[in-house]
Order: C-alpha cells, then sequence, then structure tokens
C-alpha cells in the first residue's frame, strides 16, 4: 500500500483490514477473495504507471467501478491490488453537435444522462445499476437494460476507448466516427471484463431523447398469457423501446413494500413502453394494447404523465430491492433463449426453484428473451447456496439447448466461467482463447475471469466459495 | 447457432469446404466487393437458409447465400434483412452474399435507421486457417458469453477466417422505415466516407465525384478518393480502410493467432 501511494500519491490507496474487506466480492457475493491493497488512481496515467508497476513486481490486478457486477468480474480472484476508478469520475468533454461525450471510466451511466437531458440528449444503456453503476463498468461488462431491446447494449454506444494494456502501455482503439468496416477489436474489448486491459477513458454517443413515450402495464391472469402477448407484439414489428415482465412474485412484493394494487387473480404484469414520434408512439403502443387484450389481460394501463409513468415502472424498477423483504438473500440469474421458448423456460425456473426449496421470482427483458430468476433463500441455512449454485446450473444448461447463451448481460466472471464450456466446444474455446492472447498472455490481469481453467485459477476456486459460507 | 441436431452435418461440410481450398486461401463469394485475381475459395457451394424462425426473428444461412435470393426467402415469410433496394450504396455491382455482406460489413443506406451490419450477426461459424471449424455467439438476440468474435469478424474481409455460416436477425418488412439517402451519380467503385455531423454538409460541399449521401448516417459514396476532413474514416476500393482504429501491431497481434502460417491474405 505504501509502494501504492509513492506512485500516486498520499491517500490513494486503502490496505486496512476493513477497506480489504469491501473490496473482497462484487455484488456477486458468492464468491470473495480479498485484495492486498486498493489503488484509487486519478487518471490514465496514473492508472498506467500503476500498471507497469504491477506488472514489474508481478502482482495481479482486477480492476473495479461501482462494484455492481453480478458474476464476480470485479472479484480480486488472487488478490493482488484492485484498481478502483472511484476517483475517476469527470465528463471531460461534450460534443453535442456530434452527439457524443468523453468521459472517464468512473463516471456514473446515469449522471452522463443528466447532464445532457435539458440538451434532449441520454446515454441509452440503462442497466438497473444505473444510478451508480460507471462507464468503465457498463464498458466491461458490455451492460444491457430494459431499453436495449430497442436501442442495443453498450457495444453499440462506444466510439472510442483508451485503454491501459497489461503492462501499462496506453493505446486506444476505435473512431470518432462509428461504425467503420475492418478489424476494429474495440468490439472485443467491450464485453471483456477487463480482463484484456483497463478502459480509462471513453467517447460513447448520446442518444436523443424520444418525443413521446407512452407506456402501458398490463396484467394478465397467468404467465403463459404475458409470455404470449411478448412473442406476438415482436411478430406484429412492433419494437417496443421496453417490453418487461414481472412474475406473481415480484407482485407479491411490491403489494407489501410499497402498497401497489393489482387487479384480482393476475398472476403477471407485462411492462410495454413505446416511443418515437407522438404519431409513432402512438400507433405503437395502441397495436400492443390490441394484443394485450386479445390475449386476455385482465387490465390494460395507460400513463398519462409523465409521474403516472413513473409510478407504473415502480415494479420494474424497485421489484429486486421489495424481494428484500421475503428473504436475506438473493442471486439473480441471467440466462437468454429465443423469445418464443420463454412459456417453457418459465416453468423449468419454476421447476427447478421448487426442487431447491426456494422462493423463485421472474423480472426480466421479456423482448430479449433475457431473463432474470431471483432465488431468495437465507445463505446461513446448510446447503442452501450450493442447492441455489446447482439449479442456476440446470436452468442455464436449459438457455443453451434451446440455441441461447449462458449470459445475457451480467457476464461470465467467475460466476459462470466453468459454464462457459457447456456453450462452446474446445475449437469455439481455443477461438476465444486466442483472441484474448492477441492482447496479452499474462496471468495478473483480472485473472480467472471468463475462461476457464486457467492457471493458478482452479485451487483457488474452493478458497473464494469457502468466505462466502 | 445453428440447432444442435443440424451442427454435425454442416461442421463436417465445412471441414470438407476447407480441404478443397488451395494453399494461399482468398475467400470469395460473388465477387462484388473485392474481387480476387487467383487462389480462389468460393462460397457459393455453400448456399441456402438452414433455419427461420419468424417468431424469434432469428435465421441461419450458408456464406454462399445470394442475398436476392435469401432476402426472397424471409420476404415470404413477411421478414428481411433491412438493406436498401437499390441504388448506389453497395460497393460496384450490387448486393453479393450473404458472406460477403458480413465479411465486408459495408455501410448502408438504412444504417441510421436499422444499424450496422455488425449488429445485426448474432453468431457465426467460421473455417480457420487449420482447417477446424469454430463457432461463436448463440442465437439469443443478446448474449455476454466471452469476447464478442462475431462482432469482431464482421469486416475481417477473409483475412483471419473465412465465414461459413451466419445467425442473424430479420426484421418485418412492415417494420422497415425509408433511407433518407440521395443517389446522385451512376459510377462504379466508389470510395466509402463517413464523417461527424458538424462536418458532413462541408464535406458533401467540397467533394467532387459524389455517388451517393446519406445525411441520416454521414455517409459519402465518392467515384474516386475523397477530400479528407478531421475525424473521418474512409473505405478504399480495395478494402483499405483509413486511419487504422487500432494499434497496428495489435492487429498484427490477431492475425498472427488465427492465421500463423499466412494462408488468408495479409492484412
Amino acid at each position: 500500500m505504501r509502494q501504492i501511494e509513492a506512485l500516486l500519491g498520499p491517500g490513494q490507496a486503502a490496505g486496512g483490514a476493513a477497506v480489504r474487506r469491501s473490496y473482497d466480492a462484487d455484488a456477486y457475493g458468492v464468491d470473495r477473495s480479498l485484495p492486498s491493497a486498493v489503488a484509487f488512481p486519478r487518471s490514465t496515467e496514473e492508472c498506467a504507471r500503476l500498471i507497469r508497476w504491477c506488472h514489474e513486481e508481478q502482482i495481479p490486478f482486477t480492476p473495479r467501478g461501482a462494484g455492481t457486477g453480478l458474476s464476480g468480474g470485479a472479484m480480486p480472484a488472487l488478490g493482488g491490488v484492485v484498481v478502483s476508478t472511484k476517483r475517476m469520475t469527470e465528463v471531460l468533454e461534450i460534443d453535442l453537435p456530434n452527439r457524443m461525450a468523453r468521459v472517464q471510466a468512473g463516471a456514473v451511466n446515469l449522471k452522463i444522462s443528466q447532464m445532457v437531458e435539458a440538451d434532449g440528449l441520454h446515454f441509452a444503456p440503462d442497466p438497473s445499476s444505473q444510478s451508480v453503476s460507471t462507464i468503465g463498468g457498463n464498458i466491461a461488462e458490455n451492460s444491457g437494460g430494459p431499453h436495449t431491446l430497442k436501442y442495443g447494449v453498450t457495444t453499440q454506444h462506444v466510439l472510442q476507448a483508451t485503454v491501459v494494456g497489461f503492462d501499462g502501455e496506453v493505446f486506444s482503439l476505435g473512431s470518432l466516427c462509428p461504425g467503420a468496416p475492418g478489424l476494429d477489436p474495440l468490439a472485443l474489448m467491450v464485453g471483456s471484463e477487463g480482463t484484456l486491459g483497463i478502459v480509462t477513458e471513453a467517447w460513447i454517443r448520446l442518444t436523443p431523447l424520444p418525443e413521446a413515450v407512452e407506456t402501458v402495464l398490463a396484467s394478465f391472469p397467468d404467465v403463459r398469457s404475458a409470455t404470449e402477448t411478448v412473442a406476438k407484439i415482436i411478430a406484429r414489428g412492433i419494437i417496443p423501446a421496453a417490453l418487461e415482465m414481472m412474475d406473481d412474485g415480484i407482485m407479491s412484493a411490491v403489494k407489501a413494500a410499497f402498497g401497489l394494487e393489482y387487479p384480482e387473480g393476475s398472476k403477471a404484469l407485462l411492462l410495454i413502453e413505446c416511443d418515437g414520434s407522438p404519431e409513432e408512439a402512438e400507433a405503437e403502443i395502441k397495436a400492443a394494447e390490441a394484443v394485450c387484450r386479445e390475449k386476455g389481460a385482465l387490465d390494460v394501463r395507460r400513463a398519462q404523465n409523465s409521474a403516472k409513468r413513473a409510478q407504473l415502472w415502480t415494479a420494474r424498477k424497485k421489484g429486486v430491492g421489495a424481494l428484500g423483504r421475503i428473504a436475506p438473500t438473493l442471486v439473480t440469474h441471467d440466462g437468454v433463449i429465443p423469445r418464443s421458448r420463454l412459456p417453457e423456460m418459465l416453468e423449468l425456473v419454476r421447476q427447478a426453484g421448487e426442487e431447491a426449496g426456494v422462493v423463485v421470482a421472474n423480472i426480466f427483458h421479456a423482448g430479449d428473451g433475457n431473463l432474470h430468476p431471483i432465488f431468495c433463500f437465507d445463505e446461513r441455512e446448510p446447503g442452501k447456496v450450493e442447492a441455489v449454485v446447482e439449479a442456476g446450473e440446470k436452468i442455464i444448461r436449459a438457455c443453451i439447448e434451446m440455441g441461447g447463451s449462458v449470459s445475457g448481460e451480467h457476464g461470465i466472471g467467475v460466476e459462470k466461467s466453468s459454464l462457459l464450456g457447456l456453450m462452446f466446444d474446445e475449437d469455439a474455446m481455443r477461438l476465444q482463447q486466442d483472441l484474448k492472447a492477441a492482447f496479452h498472455q499474462s496471468p495478473l490481469c483480472n485473472p480467472c475471469k471468463i475462461l476457464p481453467d486457467q492457471k493458478g485459477c482452479v485451487e483457488h476456486m474452493r478458497r473464494w466459495r469457502g468466505a462466502a459460507t | 447457432m445453428i440447432s444442435a441436431a443440424a451442427w454435425p452435418a454442416a461442421k463436417a461440410r465445412l471441414e470438407e469446404w476447407a480441404q478443397t481450398w488451395p494453399a494461399q486461401t482468398a475467400i470469395q463469394g460473388s465477387g462484388t466487393k473485392l474481387r480476387h485475381e487467383s487462389s480462389l475459395a468460393s462460397t457459393l457451394g455453400l448456399t441456402g437458409l438452414i433455419e427461420h424462425d419468424a417468431a424469434d426473428q432469428v435465421a441461419v444461412a450458408w456464406a454462399g447465400t445470394p442475398l436476392a435470393e435469401l432476402q426472397a426467402e424471409l420476404r415470404a415469410k413477411g421478414q428481411c434483412l433491412p438493406l436498401p433496394q437499390t441504388g448506389h450504396f453497395w460497393l460496384d455491382g450490387g448486393p453479393g452474399t450473404l458472406g460477403g455482406l458480413v465479411a465486408m460489413s459495408l455501410p448502408h443506406a438504412l444504417e441510421a435507421q436499422h444499424g450496422e451490419v455488425r449488429d445485426w450477426v448474432l453468431g457465426l461459424a467460421v473455417c480457420r486457417a487449420d482447417g477446424t471449424i469454430a463457432r461463436c455467439g448463440s442465437k439469443a438476440v443478446k448474449s455476454v458469453a466471452g469476447y464478442d468474435a462475431h462482432r469482431f469478424l464482421c469486416g475481417s474481409q477473409g483475412r483471419l477466417a473465412a465465414i461459413g455460416i451466419v445467425t442473424f436477425r430479420t426484421w418485418p418488412v412492415r417494420a422497415l422505415r425509408s433511407s433518407a439517402a440521395e443517389a446522385l451519380a451512376d459510377g462504379a467503385a466508389a470510395w466509402i466516407q463517413r464523417v461527424r455531423p458538424s462536418d458532413y454538409a462541408a464535406a458533401r460541399a467540397g467533394a467532387e465525384s459524389l455517388l451517393a449521401a446519406d445525411p441520416e448516417s454521414c455517409t459519402l459514396w465518392h467515384a474516386q478518393e475523397p477530400p479528407r476532413v478531421d475525424h473521418d474514416w474512409v473505405l478504399a476500393p480495395s478494402g483499405a480502410l483509413t486511419p487504422s482504429p487500432a494499434p497496428l501491431a495489435l492487429l498484427q497481434r490477431v492475425k498472427d493467432l488465427l492465421d500463423p502460417t499466412g494462408r488468408f491474405p495479409s492484412l
């Protein structure tokens, strides 16, 4: 720690027991590992100096934004230094005519959108963590969110990134003009979970706010009619800005927490948002409402103003928090399937929860086929963590069998590195390894994430889990 | 990706195809974008739509499938790839094959409305220089499983691996928007330039051999090499892009790892 302070200046590192403890995991609390120190560089240059030192001293390092990641990407798997972007929060430049901004990695997603709101712009990716999560973290995880159905995930909103490589060398990827054909490794850097280097700065795209937004909350007597509605809306060629689903587990939690009322007999909610010009938004939402009614919706409520819209979003935005009343430990899973398979998948999720003996609630991006079953349990109960991990794996296996993916937006991290082999055979894995090797072959740059069987990681796995239970 | 049941046969077919390649291998579809003179390995024997799930709006097809055929088949189910129907928005020769579309990932006149080609690709099966077949991506419309290899390989122009099968999103025909691009002159081989919105008017006014222009995506198609503006990029008819979006040493390391014997054309 003192050596880092010598490099970065006094107060730019911490190494006390309490600090180390609070940086031993991200929001995937199942696996934990203590760092030996936490560093707080203030610039690309300081970050490069730090990483050069780590490289020379052969010390592992793990970048970290707000620590909201859900797959253990910011867990210091082999100890060493956690490189926090907490003091790199500046918005360095806003280019309104070209709708882009240059920001430091630690800049908070929502704050950027708020800064340019008066100019009619926003940063489109809106992960649920957006009020605290950082651009660096969003880039590392290729974050999505409810509105990515229409606006796309983070990779479509990053123009250029400044990267500190595994050895402290600084380079830039991408172009200030989007859409350049040809080889652009920025596509690999986005979503690489900090394993290829640390993004310290980025030019991001700012997207015009839609002129009009129409929001509907529809309640259904069963999950199947809600999922069929999703499929039909998409099939009609409507691309809502958001198409989110919540089941009765979420409904009862938000009823208890916020006193929200839904029609008698409701077992599933669909939140549908359409935007664009006033005519477009109106036409699309009308068509979506018609599909809801066709499919037997019990109630179809349209927000008449922005206050009412915020109210309709309550269950979606605060649903996970409300689950805290049900159980002390929540584990959110993440998998994707072709959306037409949602009805059978949700049945499988229900069964998996039953077998594990835990409550499962579903709140997810239905339009993308991106599931987020949430397991509610008490980790102090013996065997529960293992049962939940096993149930999660069962769901992921089913996702892959249906042609989907092991992760829609939460990443692989340490949580799923052993599951990646279910999706990728040996040759597919070799392609992944080769692409990583083009950046470096160092075992120090956010080790043990994404690719399985990395040197020095396997023997540590039991230790991470042991610390959690 | 292609369904598990269909994969073994598809993989075998790709392996067989790779065995027919010459020692130096220039992958070519219909040759409408990049035309190689020798060492050709044609994708034209690999054609057809393998799967199309209209409800999921996802399709899987062989790289050599002519786009015109593919569009007709998708349209029969009310869907399509959101590509402009006519005009200059291709390099010379008009629409070619699906593999060529992906390998080139050129700008097109509906990009502002429907995204780049690489936004449509969900997964690939590629033949590597050593003849092995690697898959990446999935059939899900979003996925963060591993490094985004399929997005990276879009636009690789057959220099790193040969694209054999493409999994991609399809759009309902009724959801298609119209392009704001204007066609200005007839012409063959095009230089493609993209500029920042703040430079578009000046770049358009200064262009001397303009074939087409799209104010929405700020793209200019020129018959001759265009005058440059700050922060633009220009794609030459040869497929060369300036400036490079990444350090050349990094790109060369990718090339050396994916194609260590230099079987495919150099960067």
